[in-house]
């Protein structure tokens, strides 16, 4: 309902309006209802590891109240550090299902607060959808805008983190961007305080939503830098820029997490700085106005280059003097793309962080990533300044994109626009009053109507250089559309409606096959009947940890699923998804990888009592520890050189096996032992060798060992889940540990980063060498 | 005449004598005690921050007991002959350790940095049984060197980072890699700019063409054809350029979808760039005055988009298994 | 025993005192003890005569003070299966239920049914996955009772013929997993002779810890119940890891529970099982003629001492158990339902939601539970919300599977109050939607497009 104002032109109420608001509601409806695989396959369930973060917050602060969640102080995370949740968390996530719940609540409506989390996502790609339409209509024209809601409902790039159940930032930071950019173009175009201010706030909502507000703090800047110096300066740009500017940076420091980064970090000195460069340029121009003609010119040239210098230097002194910090390390590896490799392992660890091929460009977006140039060409050939900014938007975003494949989800949304504004074009070339098509689809016949009202739309909607170049256009089309002819017209739009629902279908496909699993519970089909299996094995172990545990248990395992353990297990972790201490996850990965002895010192330094691997030998599940060992290995090399080497983990070949030949140091470590305990016994078919690995293809190398310091204390039915009890000092025949013993040495403590990233900057979503998606489709 | 012969006698006794000591005296003088070795290295390392070591050196300073530092040398074959390709990098980047060991704060005398050339040292060769270059190995202060002191440039490669690494694994030295600064980018900027600037200096009473849009329209639709088809990756990864199958066959697309050619992205890039040709052309078609040149437009846009996305799609389909749609062709 | 000693002095003191009056015998006990379960249920057939031929008014049935708190269930029965009355008294320290006969004869049959629970004790109470659980029961071998007994008989019922130790009290004789004790005669009053058995009971000891049963009435014909069940395995805790490969290994290992069938009413619909965090997909539900079996198996097989819980729920049709004369209704439902054969529920709690605007309601029950003050409840579309009965009880057993009995009056006017408060809403939303489409909110006329 919100939306109706805005999408009625002054003049005509009526069908126009009608029709715009049917497509929009289809459009949110087919992009809600093909969100909902996972939950029609397996059930409304949180996915992954992030959302289960985000969920076991969102349940703390509707529990305790937005204070208390403001300075909670989470000490079941990071063992024994603890992490301070309130100060490390873009909280607009959790505020606004918060919210949700509180008034559904207030009105009697007993709704559970996981079912809002579960589907916040797809109800928000709606009002994302909505928001395309207003930024396209503003851009181009109406029925480019309904392109545009209709094709970012659907395309995968925006689905794949939209799904139900992805509870993730990104799931309503892409409708805050969108929303950020309309009123930004709205403001400029208007050069009206009000819409300016809207913006403002927009962004302030962005801010508290997702890390990515840097991209508009970065875009907008730019925008308005490329429109002086294209000579568009205007005091409709001054006016919109400057309040943005200072509303939206006071605004965005009111966040505890960005706190006073927009003062303090390079990445946001460029807004600073064109704000400064558009004073001086106004101040320039009022001089003009005042000044004879030469000396106005001394000026100039005078007051330009003073700009500049002053501009530069400042920030450069300013960063020298650590006022500014530098790059962060994720920021800088996006423009030298080997920076993370070498330095920050956790980064390159995760598989998103890798850079994109065409196949996932031509997966994520089909028809509309080779559709999009052509919206480019056309917002140049006719360019006026708010086209000046979504051509900038696509150019950076591309670039984004084709560096880090998460970056595919800034992509998404400008590629829609522009492919609607180039379908647009093509339609009301061709599809002047013909009605040929009634026989498609629901969105198709969106798409046929919404053309006769675009075309009349057209003449209070576009600019000056719009019409110049239209109106001679019509005239024309009018002549010759006898020209082209009736039957080749309809071959053409049949061949274009072929392609669009060919996109359809492939976005259903997409969604379905690759971004419909919770990867909590896992199905598999089953080759002789065809049957559905589902394991879910994780579920199993996490409840068995909830039910029959100590409360305060510490558990150790690998940091994929700290933030699982919390919220289904709702244990003590030693590290999470959120790897903020580069030491404490190095140190676990010492212990795994380390003899049993040896871990054995490490975890009752930090008295643990339970230990968890993830095993997948005996269903073939890819995505085990085992498959992540090596970057136990690299991490804990990294911190603790001396002790852990990768290479004694290799073959002498340099390979990395698990079977007899393997690297005595890895046939010895906890994770192996932990891993396959007692697996050697086990014979998974008749014919089959005892102790064969289904995911590494090997019989194993170290089968009948005993453990000293754990046991074992459960293991899932299909043994994915295994875990280990870390037996006290006096129950094993060994002296126990001195009091002196039990304290590590300091250095593990040390982290070896700068302040910035002990707050939590990395915050990697951990999908490590998962494969699921190269999986679904082999 | 016999006090002559007696003298020369004696003379020559004497002399004999004199040899014989002198040569005592140098079969004495070959085994150098080690503070004389510390200090000829120390000397050397003031010249050059690599050693550049033969045989006879070699077992020297390397070989020879008495030592209380340890010694990383490189067994490398320089010679143009040879024709080592990596060894040359391999060289460049070692002595970009050395250099940088050599003027760091930590530099003492436990630790010196020295090369073999296969051409001057062949006997190093053969007596450690080596028949590859380069290849990084380690000579503890104390005892032989073992396993690990060869190191794995298979595995680790040879950057100087890695070296620095391999060389902090074994002698607890940690080095900070200093890399004279690669001015190459900067002067091609330089370069770029002037001749941009001079450019626009020359045409300076016209510069209509900075207003032309077809060229900006170009260049931006170039770089996002660029992007897409997957520039990005085969910069950052550097993959072949087609790949030889076994039954000598050439492959032109990468098999699995997490990989890609560089020639199958040139061939993305030609379909994309031809799909959105023919979209333009549609459009435009449109907008053409006279009726023949709008039909024909029309007709060769609408084959572009349609041959070319389904070629596209056909090529997505063979990458992706199990992908079920195709138009026109499979 | 020191209780009993004290007591028997205090008895023999009592019988000075009421020598006089008529003596009450029994002519035969039979007690039958059935232990092959967690339970343990002892049904004793007393065959009683008043010595002087006066017809037997009261007749006390007594069970000692350390029993009470494990007896669930006692009941008296005369021959032709009909309930009788009794009252429940402490006197020194046993309890006594005097049971009151209607018409009362000289010589009275009837039989008395005791269910108890936690009585057999895991010993030992530590066993490894691959053991097998071994238990004691402790018990009274002749009844305990005032009257003197002629002649008794007891027949103990064993799960497993695997005995390891019993009270060898002649004559007695034990066939595979039965022993029969007696015939005893002539026992005096309130003699007391332990009886000690230690034998294998490898069925499941199974306990719900706690049970919330939630039962919401709705006037359009559906009534919802949903159990909130928290379950611990009490047999004798597991010792040592557990092993996953020998669990496969050996399909039977017998302690542990793997799964248990849960019987639901026959219209059940719509059945749900799930825990906190979601779905439990291993579950499955065979629907027969006159009920709906569901076989739960929890995330774990449950092994002594370990815990779940989970949440059950189904729909039933309110035809069935709400019946209506003009404004007034009657909900006829079971108080609680079944949930594994020989469960034992330490307490329980039941929740009756009721709709909105129900008035002068009264419950009665089949037998005594605690009433907790009502509450009151907001669902969909709620303004005044409904009124919740609670109810809470401890200790039960199947035998209280039965039926309570709610009167309440409801007038269906009301029942149209929230389909009209849906209808408004969505008439505001649309007359603001017109207004605000139809009137142009801005203020400055100019058109916003100035470029």
């Amino acid at each position: 309902m919100n939306h109706s104002p805005g999408l009625v032109s002054r003049r005509s109420v009526g069908y126009k309006s009608l029709i715009t608001f049917t497509v929009l509601l289809i459009a949110w409806l087919a992009g809600f209802s093909s969100r909902l695989f996972a939950v029609i396959r397996f059930e409304s369930i949180i996915h992954e590891f992030d959302p289960w973060f985000n969920y076991r917050a969102t349940g703390y602060m509707v529990q305790h109240g937005f204070y208390k969640f403001l300075n909670w102080f989470d000490e079941r995370a990071w063992y024994p550090l603890g992490r301070i949740v309130g100060g490390t968390v873009y909280p607009g996530l959790m505020i606004t299902s918060g919210c949700i719940h509180y008034i559904l609540h207030t009105l009697n409506i007993p709704i559970h607060i996981r079912d809002i989390c579960v589907f916040l996502a797809p109800i928000f790609s709606g009002l994302t959808s909505i928001s395309t339409y207003l930024l396209t209509s503003e851009l181009w024209s109406r029925g480019a805008g309904l392109f545009a809601a209709s094709f970012i409902a659907i395309v995968p790039g925006y689905i794949s983190r939209s799904v139900a159940g992805s509870y993730d930032n990104e799931g309503i930071a892409i409708f805050a961007l969108q929303f950020t950019y309309f009123l930004w173009v709205r403001s400029l175009k208007t050069g009206s305080v009000f819409w300016s201010a809207g913006a403002a706030l927009s962004y302030f909502y962005m801010v508290s939503a997702w890390g990515g507000y840097v991209f508009i703090t970065n875009l907008i800047p730019l925008h308005v830098f490329v429109l002086l110096l294209m000579g568009r300066y205007s005091e409709r740009i001054l006016t919109s820029y400057s309040t943005f500017y200072i509303l939206g940076l006071l605004l965005s420091m009111q966040i505890p997490f960005v706190g006073f980064q927009p003062i303090r970090t390079s990445e946001h000195m460029a807004a600073l700085g064109i704000f400064v460069l558009l004073l001086i340029i106004a101040v320039l121009r009022h001089l003009q106005s005042v000044l004879s003609r030469s000396e106005y010119r001394k000026i100039y040239l005078f007051g330009v280059i003073a700009a500049a210098v002053i501009v530069f230097t400042g920030v450069v002194i300013l960063t020298v003097l650590g006022v500014i910090a530098p790059w962060s390390g994720r920021f800088y590896s996006l423009w030298d793309t080997g920076y993370a490799k070498i330095h920050i392992p956790i980064i390159a660890s995760v598989s998103e962080h890798q850079p994109t091929t065409w196949f996932s460009f031509f997966f994520d977006l089909h028809i509309l990533a080779c559709s999009f140039p052509v919206g480019i060409w056309y917002c140049i050939k006719n360019v006026n300044d708010e086209r000046v900014f979504v051509i900038l938007y696509a150019i950076s975003a591309v670039y984004f994109a084709g560096v880090m494949v998460r970056l595919m989800l800034t992509l998404t949304p400008v590629v829609c626009i522009l492919a609607g504004i180039a379908f647009s074009n093509l339609f009301e070339v061709f599809l002047k009053e013909d009605n040929n098509s009634n026989t498609f689809a629901h969105k198709t016949i969106s798409y046929v109507e919404d053309h006769d009202d675009n075309s009349m739309e057209k003449k209070n909607l576009y600019d000056k250089a719009g019409k110049v170049k239209f109106r001679p256009k019509h005239d024309t089309l009018h002549e010759t559309r006898s020209g082209i002819g009736s039957n080749l017209k309809s071959v053409i739009i049949l061949a274009i409606l072929m392609i669009l629902m060919m996109f359809a279908v492939h976005c259903t496909w997409v969604t379905s096959n690759a971004y419909s699993s919770p990867s909590i519970v896992l199905a598999f089909h089953n080759n002789q009947d065809g049957s559905r299996n589902i394991l879910d094995d994780f579920r199993e172990a996490y409840y068995w940890l909830s039910q029959n545990t100590d409360d305060n248990a510490r558990i150790m395992s690998w940091w994929d699923y700290g933030y699982q353990i919390a919220g289904m297990a709702n244990r003590t972790t030693l590290v999470d998804n959120n790897t903020w201490n580069n030491s404490h996850i190095a140190l676990v990965g010492k212990a795994m990888s380390s003899t049993e002895e040896k871990s054995y010192e490490i975890m009752t330094s930090l008295d643990v009592d339970y230990v968890l691997v993830i095993f997948g030998g005996v269903i073939g599940y890819s995505g085990d520890d085992i498959n992540k060992f090596l970057w136990m290995v690299r991490i804990a090399e990294g911190e603790h050189p001396k002790d852990i080497k990768e290479s004694d983990y290799f073959t002498d070949r340099g390979e990395f096996r698990i079977d007899s030949e393997g690297a005595p140091a890895l046939l010895n470590c906890l994770m192996y032992k932990l891993s396959y305990y007692r697996f050697g016994e086990l014979k998974l078919d008749y014919r089959g060798p005892a102790g064969y690995d289904r995911t590494r293809n090997a019989i194993i190398g170290n089968k009948d060992f005993e453990l000293t310091y754990l046991e074992e204390a459960y293991t899932t039915e299909h043994w994915l889940v295994r875990i280990y009890r870390v037996k006290k000092p006096n129950e094993f025949n060994r002296p126990s540990l001195k009091l002196s013993e039990r304290i590590l040495t300091p250095t593990n403590y040390i982290t070896k980063k700068n302040p910035k990233r002990r707050k939590g900057y990395i915050r990697s979503r951990p999908t490590v060498i998962k494969g699921k998606r190269t999986k679904k489709l082999q | 005449m016999n006090v002559l012969r007696r003298t020369v006698l004696l003379g020559l006794l004497v002399l004999a004598g004199f040899l014989v000591f002198t040569a005592a005296q140098g079969k004495q003088k070959t085994g150098l005690s080690l503070s004389e070795k510390v200090r000829n290295l120390h000397d050397m390392n003031m010249k050059k921050a690599l050693l550049r070591f033969n045989g006879q050196k070699f077992r020297e300073y390397v070989k020879n007991a008495p030592r209380n530092y340890s010694v990383v040398v490189m067994l490398t074959a320089l010679a143009p002959s040879r024709q080592c390709q990596i060894c040359r990098h391999a060289h460049d980047e070692f002595t970009i350790v050395a250099n940088s060991y050599r003027y760091s704060p930590t530099y003492s005398n436990k630790l010196f940095f020295a090369m073999v050339d296969f051409d001057e040292g062949s006997d190093v060769f053969q007596t450690l049984r080596i028949n590859t270059a380069p290849v990084f190995m380690h000579f503890p202060a104390k005892g032989k060197p073992k396993g690990p002191d060869t190191m794995d440039i298979h595995r680790v490669g040879f950057a100087a980072e890695a070296i620095a690494k391999f060389v902090h694994e074994r002698t607890d030295v940690q080095i900070r890699i200093f890399r004279p600064p690669n001015y190459s980018g900067t002067v091609a900027m330089i370069t770029l700019v002037a001749l941009v600037g001079g450019f626009l200096y020359i045409r300076r009473n016209n510069l209509e063409f900075l207003y032309n849009k077809q060229i900006w329209g170009a260049v931006a639709l170039f770089f996002c054809f660029a992007m897409i088809s997957g520039q990005m990756w085969n910069h950052i990864r550097g993959p072949p350029l087609v790949h030889k199958s076994k039954n000598g066959g050439v492959a032109y697309i990468h098999g699995s979808s997490q990989g890609q050619l560089v020639v199958e992205t040139y061939i993305i890039m030609f379909l994309n760039a031809m799909i959105v040709l023919g979209m333009v052309l549609l459009t435009e078609s449109g907008t053409q005055s006279d009726q023949k040149r709008g039909r024909i437009m029309a007709i060769a846009g609408l084959l572009l988009v349609v041959v070319f996305f389904s070629f596209l799609l056909s090529v997505f389909r063979s990458k992706a298994q199990g992908y079920p749609y195709s138009f026109l062709f499979k | 025993m020191k209780t009993n000693r004290c007591s028997i002095l205090l008895i023999l003191i009592f019988y000075t005192i009421c020598l006089t009056q008529a003596k009450i015998i029994n002519k035969n006990v039979e007690r039958s003890l059935d232990i092959s379960t967690q339970l343990v249920k002892e049904l004793t057939k007393i065959t009683a005569t008043n010595s002087d031929g006066k017809p037997i008014s009261v007749y006390t049935f007594i069970v000692p003070a350390a029993d009470r708190k494990n007896l669930a269930f006692i009941a008296a029965r005369d021959e032709n299966k009909k309930e009788l009355k009794y009252t429940e008294k402490v006197v020194d320290g046993n309890h006594q239920f005097s049971i009151a006969f209607p018409k009362s004869t000289a010589t009275e049959v009837f039989t008395i049914e005791a269910v108890y629970t936690k009585k057999l004790i895991p010993h030992p109470s530590q066993i490894p996955q691959s053991g097998k659980q071994l238990v004691r029961y402790e018990g009274n071998l002749y009844l305990n009772s005032l009257y003197e007994t002629k002649s008794q008989k007891l027949s103990v019922l064993l799960s497993s013929a695997n005995i390891l130790s019993y009270t060898q009290t002649k004559p007695f004789n034990v066939a595979s997993n039965k022993i029969k004790y007696g015939p005893y005669e002539n026992i005096e009053a309130l003699s007391n002779q332990s009886l000690v058995i230690h034998y294998e009971n490898e069925r499941p000891f199974l306990t719900t810890t706690r049970l919330e049963r939630i039962i919401e009435v709705s006037h359009w014909g559906n009534i919802a119940v949903k159990e909130n069940l928290y379950m611990e395995h009490t047999g004798a805790l597991l010792k040592g890891s557990f092993s996953r490969y020998e669990f496969q290994k050996d399909a039977r290992s017998g302690h542990a529970i793997k799964s248990y069938k849960t019987i639901l009413p026959a219209s059940a619909s719509d059945v749900y099982y799930r825990d906190t965090n979601g779905n439990i997909s291993t579950s499955n539900m065979k629907v027969m003629r006159d009920f709906v079996e569901l076989e739960l198996r929890p995330r774990f097989p449950l092994f002594g001492g370990w815990k779940t819980h989970y949440t059950l729920g189904y729909n039933i049709p309110s035809f069935e158990y709400l019946f209506n004369a003009g404004d007034n209704y009657q909900l006829k439902m079971r108080l609680i339902d079944h949930i594994y054969n020989d469960m034992v529920i330490d307490e329980a709690e039941i929740k009756i939601i009721l709709p909105e605007g129900v008035s002068n309601i009264e419950i009665t029950t089949p037998y005594p539970v605690k009433r907790l003050p009502n509450e009151v409840h907001y669902t969909y579309l709620d303004t005044v919300g409904r009124p919740v009965i609670i109810m809470s009880s401890k200790n039960l057993v199947e035998n209280h599977i039965a039926n309570f009995n709610l009167k309440y009056s409801f007038s269906k006017i009301t029942l149209l109050q929230e389909p009209l408060l849906v209808v408004a809403f969505f008439f505001i939303i649309f007359i603001i939607a017109i207004i605000s489409i139809r009137l142009d909110f801005s203020i400055s006329t100019t058109h916003s497009h100035k470029d």
